[in-house]
Formats: C-alpha cells, sequence, structure tokens
C-alpha cells in the first residue's frame, strides 16, 4: 500500500540506520571481547533494528538481563546499557558492579551507556555506591524506534502508568527530545495543534526548546528556524482525552492477535501448538531479546516484511479468514500452472520458488492464528463482553449491563476483562451510581481479592473509573450555553452525535469509515484528526453537506467547525503557528521554491496509542495519499488490558 | 499496602487494622466508609483462612492468599458445603454470585447428583 512509501522529508529508515551505527560505534568503544547487560524492557526495542549476531560480530560474547541479576566474571569487560531516567536501573547496575568487583578474581572494565540520556539521578547513585570512578559513561541517545515506514515509537513501555497514575512527566520532555530532531533535519513544525493538558506541555516543551537552541547557534547559520517545506503540520494527542477507545476490544486482525496473545516490538510469542514449531534454520536470526530458549512458545515475526500479513493486519478480524482463503487458491493455481516449456520457463520457476515457500509458510500461520481467534471469538464470554461494549457506545442505559458484569464476575474471568468493562462503562456515562460502584467493588474484592482495594483506588487515580457527580450531566451537553466545566470529563453522549462515533452501517469488506476498526465505533483520537485534515468530509458526513460547503472554508488550518465537540473533550486545545525568520523564508522561496507537494504531518499519541487507532489512521492515510502522508508517532503502542495492568496490583495477602 | 509486605497472619490483620482504623473517623465520604468495611472483612477472611488451614490441612497455607470466592469454590470442591454456606452468609455473598460459585465447582468436580439438585 501506499502508506508504506518512504516519507518525504522523515525517512525512518535512515532513523533506523542511525540507531544501529551508533549503538554499534559505542559497543566498539570497548575494545575486544565484552558481556553485555542489558535492561529487559530495551531489549525488545533494540531488537528492531540490531540482530543478535550482529552483536557477536561486535565482539558482544554473552547478553545478560539487568533484572536476572547474573553477570559473570567470563568477561573482562562488561556493558550495562539501560534507561536512565529512573532510580531502579542505576541501583541494580551499582550493585551489580559492586558484586563483581567483590567476587571476581579479574579485574573487570565496567562501562554503562545510558538511554537516552545521562541524567543527574545516575550519577548520583553511581557516585553514592562509590563507582561512579570506576565506570566508563556513554550515552545512547535513542528516541524514535521505526516499527514501521509510517509508525515510529519511543517505546516507553511505562509511559501510560507514569503520566496517567504516577503523574510523572518525563515521558513528555523525552518525546519533545524525540521530536526536536526531526525539526532540525527538516525545518520548523509549520504548525502544532492540538488537545489535551500533557499535549499542550509538549507543545510548549518544543517551543521553550526552539528559543534555546536558537541561542545557543545564534551566530551559525541554522536551517532549524525556518519552517519545513516538508512537513506540513504536527498533531499532538494526549491519550486522556479518550480512554473508552483504547478500553474496547480491538477489532483488527493485528488488534486480535494483540488481545490475544500480545504483540510487542513486532513480535508475538504464540504456543507452539497453535503454530508449529519454529523451523530449524532459526538460530542466525535471533535477535537481541532471546538470549534464552523459550520452551513452548515460538515467536512470529508480525510485520511488513510479510508481504501476506501486511494485507491482513489492518482488516477487520471477521473477513480475514475469506482474505486467506483467495490467497491460498491464487498460490494453488500459481504453483499448478507451472508447465514449464523451455529451460528459461524452468528457471523462472526455480526462482520463484523461495518466494513461493515463505508465502507459504505464512499462509499457514495465519490460518492457524485464524483458526485459535475464531474459537476465542466465537465463546461465550467473548460474546457477551462484546455486547456490553456494543450496548454502552450505542448509548443505551448502562444500567442494563450490570446483570451481564456481575455474571461475569462470579464465573471468574480473568480480572483485566472486567476492569475493562467497569471502565469503560464509567468514561462513557461520565461515571458509575455511587450506590453501583459500591457494589462492583464489593464483588470484585470478594471474587479477586482484598489487595485490590489499591487497584481501584489507582483506577480512580488514573481517572478511568469513577462515580457520576450528577445525573445532569448526561443531559446537558456542554458547549450550548456556558462552557462552565470545560473538558473536565470527555462527554461521548454529546460526543457520539456531532462526531458520528458510531456507525451502523459499517461495511466491514469494503471499509467506508474508520469506525470499521471496532466494527462500528469510530475511535474518538482519529475523528480528532480527521477533523483537521478531512474537514470538509467529517463536516460533510457528521452535518450534511449543505452544512459543509456553506460553513468553514476549505483552507481551514484550525479546529474551525468543530468547536462544540472540542468543549466537550477532556483537556486545553492549542493552534500555535511557528514561523521563522521572514527574510530568511523569503530567501529561501527565491531559492528552492515550495519543496514537493506531498507533505508530511505528523501525529503524535502522548500516553500511547492502540493498533486500531494505527490502523484507522491508515486508513486515511490512504484516502489522502495524494495531498499527504500520515507519520504516526507515539509514546508507545498500547491497548485496554495493558492499561488495566498499570492499575492492577500484583501481590497478594498470601505470601509476603 | 505495608500489609501485603508481610508474612505472618498476625502482623497483616494488624497492618490492616491500622489502616481501617485511619479510615473510621472518616465515616461520612461513603467510599472511606466502604473501604472502611472492606479492610474489616480482609482481617476476617485472613482469620478465617489461618482456622481453615490449620483444621484441614494442618497448618499448610492451602487456602491462605485465596480470595473470598475461591475460598468458597475450594471449600465446596473439597465436600465441605455447609461451611461454605456460612461463610457465604458471614460475607454477605450476594445469592446469584454463590449459585455461580456453586455451580462451578460441582462441575469441576463432577458431582452430578448434586448439580441435579439446584
Amino acid at each position: 500500500p501506499p502508506s508504506m512509501a518512504p516519507h518525504p522529508g522523515v525517512d525512518t529508515g535512515q532513523i533506523k540506520e542511525k540507531a544501529r551505527k551508533d549503538l554499534l560505534d559505542l559497543l566498539e568503544g570497548v575494545r575486544g571481547k565484552k558481556n553485555l547487560v542489558i535492561e529487559k524492557s530495551l531489549a525488545g526495542p533494540i531488537g528492531l533494528f540490531v540482530k543478535f549476531s550482529t552483536l557477536q560480530d561486535h565482539g558482544i560474547d554473552k547478553v545478560f538481563f539487568l533484572e536476572n541479576d547474573n553477570v559473570d566474571a567470563s568477561q573482562k569487560n562488561v556493558i550495562f546499557l539501560a534507561r536512565g531516567e529512573k532510580a531502579a536501573q542505576p541501583i541494580a547496575i551499582a550493585e551489580q558492579i559492586k558484586r563483581l568487583q567483590k567476587n571476581s578474581n579479574i579485574e573487570h572494565d565496567f562501562s554503562v551507556i545510558w538511554v537516552p540520556r545521562r541524567t543527574l539521578v545516575c550519577n548520583k547513585i553511581l557516585e553514592d555506591a562509590g563507582v561512579l570512578g570506576d565506570v566508563g559513561v556513554e550515552e545512547f541517545s535513542l528516541h524514535f524506534i521505526p516499527l514501521e515506514q509510517d509508525l515510529m515509537s519511543l517505546c516507553l513501555d511505562e509511559s501510560f502508568k507514569d503520566l496517567y497514575l504516577r503523574k510523572d512527566s518525563t515521558c513528555i520532555f523525552l518525546a519533545a527530545k524525540a521530536l526536536m530532531p526531526i525539526q532540525q533535519a527538516h525545518g520548523l513544525f509549520p504548525r502544532i495543534i492540538g488537545k489535551g493538558d500533557n499535549a499542550r506541555r509538549l507543545m510548549e516543551l518544543l517551543l521553550r526548546m526552539r528559543t534555546e537552541q536558537a541561542a545557543d547557534d545564534s551566530n551559525t547559520s541554522n536551517i532549524g528556524m525556518l519552517p519545513s517545506a516538508s512537513i506540513e503540520r504536527l498533531i499532538i494527542i494526549d491519550r486522556e482525552i479518550d480512554f473508552a477507545t483504547v478500553l474496547l476490544t480491538q477489532l483488527t486482525y493485528e488488534g486480535l492477535i494483540d488481545e490475544m496473545f500480545g504483540v510487542k516490538y513486532n513480535q508475538a510469542e504464540i504456543d507452539s501448538s497453535i503454530v508449529g514449531p519454529a523451523p530449524g534454520a532459526q538460530q542466525s536470526g535471533k535477535s537481541v531479546g532471546t538470549p534464552q530458549q523459550q520452551g513452548l512458545k515460538r515467536k512470529i515475526q508480525l510485520d511488513s516484511s510479510d508481504k501476506l500479513y501486511e494485507q491482513l493486519r489492518d482488516a477487520n478480524g471477521a473477513i480475514v479468514d475469506s482474505l486467506l482463503n483467495k490467497v491460498a487458491r491464487r498460490l494453488q493455481n500459481d504453483m499448478k500452472s507451472r508447465n514449464a516449456e523451455s529451460i528459461s520457463e524452468l528457471r523462472d520457476f526455480v526462482g520463484k520458488l523461495p518466494g513461493y515457500q515463505s508465502e507459504q509458510q505464512s499462509l499457514k500461520i495465519h490460518i492457524n492464528l485464524t483458526e485459535e481467534i475464531m474459537k476465542n471469538t466465537q465463546g461465550d464470554i467473548f460474546r457477551r463482553s462484546l455486547e456490553v461494549q456494543q450496548n454502552l457506545y450505542d448509548g443505551s442505559d448502562p444500567s442494563y449491563q450490570h446483570d451481564t458484569i456481575e455474571e461475569l464476575i462470579s464465573r471468574d474471568v480473568p480480572l483485566t476483562a472486567v476492569l475493562r468493562l467497569l471502565c469503560l462503562e464509567s468514561c462513557i456515562s461520565g461515571g458509575l451510581r455511587q450506590k453501583d460502584l459500591d457494589n462492583f467493588k464489593r464483588l470484585i474484592l470478594h471474587a479477586y481479592g482484598y489487595q485490590h482495594l489499591l487497584t481501584l483506588n489507582a483506577l480512580e487515580k488514573m481517572g478511568l473509573l469513577s462515580t457520576r457527580a450528577s445525573a445532569n450531566v448526561l443531559m446537558n451537553p456542554l458547549g450550548v450555553g456556558g462552557a462552565t466545566a470545560e473538558g473536565t470529563k470527555t462527554n461521548y453522549n454529546y460526543l457520539r452525535k456531532v462526531l458520528r462515533l458510531v456507525v451502523e452501517e459499517v461495511n466491514e469488506q469494503n471499509p467506508n469509515d474508520i469506525a470499521y476498526v471496532y466494527s462500528g465505533y469510530a475511535p474518538l483520537t482519529v475523528r480528532l484528526v480527521q477533523s483537521l485534515i478531512q474537514k470538509q468530509h467529517l463536516l460533510t458526513i457528521t452535518k450534511g453537506a449543505s452544512a459543509a460547503s456553506n460553513g468553514v472554508g476549505s483552507a481551514a488550518q484550525g479546529w474551525q467547525g468543530f468547536e462544540d465537540a472540542l468543549r466537550n473533550i477532556k483537556g486545553e486545545i492549542f493552534n500555535e503557528v511557528q514561523k521563522g525568520d521572514e527574510s530568511a523564508v523569503k530567501a529561501r522561496h527565491m531559492l528552492a521554491g515550495t519543496g514537493g507537494k506531498v507533505k508530511t504531518v505528523v501525529v503524535m499519541f502522548l500516553g500511547g496509542i492502540t493498533f486500531t487507532e494505527i490502523a484507522a489512521l491508515r486508513f486515511m492515510a490512504r484516502q489522502e495519499e495524494r495531498r499527504r502522508r500520515i507519520l504516526i508517532c507515539t509514546t508507545d503502542v498500547i491497548n485496554g488490558s495493558q492499561i488495566m495492568d498499570a492499575a492492577i496490583e500484583t501481590r497478594d495477602f498470601g505470601k509476603g | 499496602s505495608e500489609a501485603l509486605a508481610q508474612t505472618a497472619p498476625q502482623t497483616k490483620i494488624d497492618k490492616l487494622k491500622l489502616a481501617s482504623n485511619a479510615l473510621k473517623d472518616n465515616t461520612k465520604d461513603p467510599t472511606s466508609s466502604l473501604y472502611h468495611k472492606s479492610y474489616q472483612e480482609a482481617q476476617a477472611l485472613i482469620r478465617l483462612q489461618t482456622s481453615l488451614d490449620s483444621d484441614l490441612h494442618a497448618g499448610e497455607k492451602v487456602y491462605t492468599g485465596l480470595s473470598l470466592n475461591a475460598t468458597l469454590h475450594r471449600l465446596i470442591l473439597t465436600t465441605h458445603g455447609k461451611r461454605a454456606n456460612k461463610v457465604a452468609s458471614d460475607f454477605r455473598v450476594p445469592e446469584k454470585t454463590f449459585a455461580w460459585i456453586r455451580l462451578r465447582a460441582l462441575v469441576a468436580k463432577r458431582d452430578w447428583t448434586e448439580l441435579e439438585e439446584i
């Protein structure tokens, strides 16, 4: 698909290559053989651009996980690779250095590579431990890691918890740090527009960093002071404006794989009883993330290098089996029609065989996966919970769903599933009634343990679960009269209508609207992006053709036409134009014209994005391909179970 | 949350007591009164599980750490149905919930005669 073509301006391939080169250079900086101790949560992301075998080529003997605390004395050189933003990693590193110093017979050379930067915290901790003088310290400024050509992630797997539970804004800072190099390379984002309080903070940080930079290199001529010719704008979305979307069960193929098996860094670990054992000759392709064998699980690569998967991933799960059927038939025909008459035809056919083979391999995997997914989606519990979700976003009285939720609790379905439904109800209807909420809390504590008092507390702190302030909230949409409580809660009941979140006649086979990703529900976040870059289209489907044509000019660059909707969504709005030095702008115009016609829109999700939202944005990107490209950036790829896990207390009263 | 880190049942109970007492003065707030009650229930459950373990499992920690519903499930599964009934009523477990727990437990132990009586 066209969305996979390289982006003008921002080339994700280049970013990947640079990350690879930087890391290998840093490792080369330590001469000779060495052992590498890596933070677990970095192994997956790094595996996206460096293979394990490549590390071996660069002198790495063994790889250890920092968390396992098992680095041995087999090499003189020991390199630690970890994030430096929190205290846990430097503390662990200091302890392991001290352990080796004490127990080992040889004198070690230690170095620490901090990702993405050396912080005061890590200096202080190493200093207090008395080891700072013994280690070589380096920085690996790894920011965005490309997952696909149109998708980059900071791979901060705690960013949701940090932002909304711990109220720690480090990831906003890291996002700004990651976006700045894009401006340095391609010019200023001509416009920064977005929604949500954290999004606003990111915008302000970007402005401040730009001024600081200008002060730093004021004497050199710098392209960074000019608005970009290849980037149209930066759109920043704060996850907090729309929690409901994450809580719904994702219904695209990739989304379903994620819901059932978990997809992390383009890989899923799946039972080999489902997809068959890994083919024998896989050793060389082993990535950094797999220093140890993993028993009966098999890692499946899920990215666009698998051409079949590329076609399936963003389709609605309900049609995947028919797509697979088509591919199977085509393959069969291709194989049959090989009546090779001449030597050259035969050579031709033999040349294609590896292609057929890998396609067949992939086909087999996806048929098995689809079968497993269908087994699950046809199950009673999946259906009931989907039914509750659909009734909730359709706007039916939530109390009708309570019996079903109670039943699911009594049947001991996983806690995450129950909490997702309750939080969804809370988000969509502006909270539960006190009496109902208390009742559910009691049921949950009985069924899953009293330690979940803490879980429920965390959910309330994040704003995922709340009591309804008053019944009137439902009846009186904001924005009509005064804007007293502007933007404190997202009012889905109002937005359902004005942004057409529910699309009943959705076509799953040939999608006509982004709502296909949830079989009839359009993610609010992506509707907001549409209100900016597909304004006329969205006005037409929400207000009718006449309103669209005489309402807002097609040149409108801001939120025009959707002000009422925005007032009913949590958080601040902003729309900042970044102008360069005027004479410089003029000069460039004369020198270079306006650049390419197709510009890139960068969409940044703070707090995480789901695979369904990615699919919806790609659907938009295909419609827009002649005018613009969409580059999706995020702090992490998330799903509803993960955000519940951020709150769930894992200890219980058994052990201690 | 400190209570979770304690090993001995008695210290766990003490910590929970502290927490529930802290909330007791705050009875006007409906949320904290629910929490206060839950802390007390949590203490009662630990006491119950300690005695179940010493009565039925010679002190081995079998019940300790289970949720209330899982405790009931286990009691029924191991043919202590009467005791389960009493615990359910002590903790005011809703009838429907208890019926589901009973159903699941009886299916798990393939007790068709009891199942037919439901």
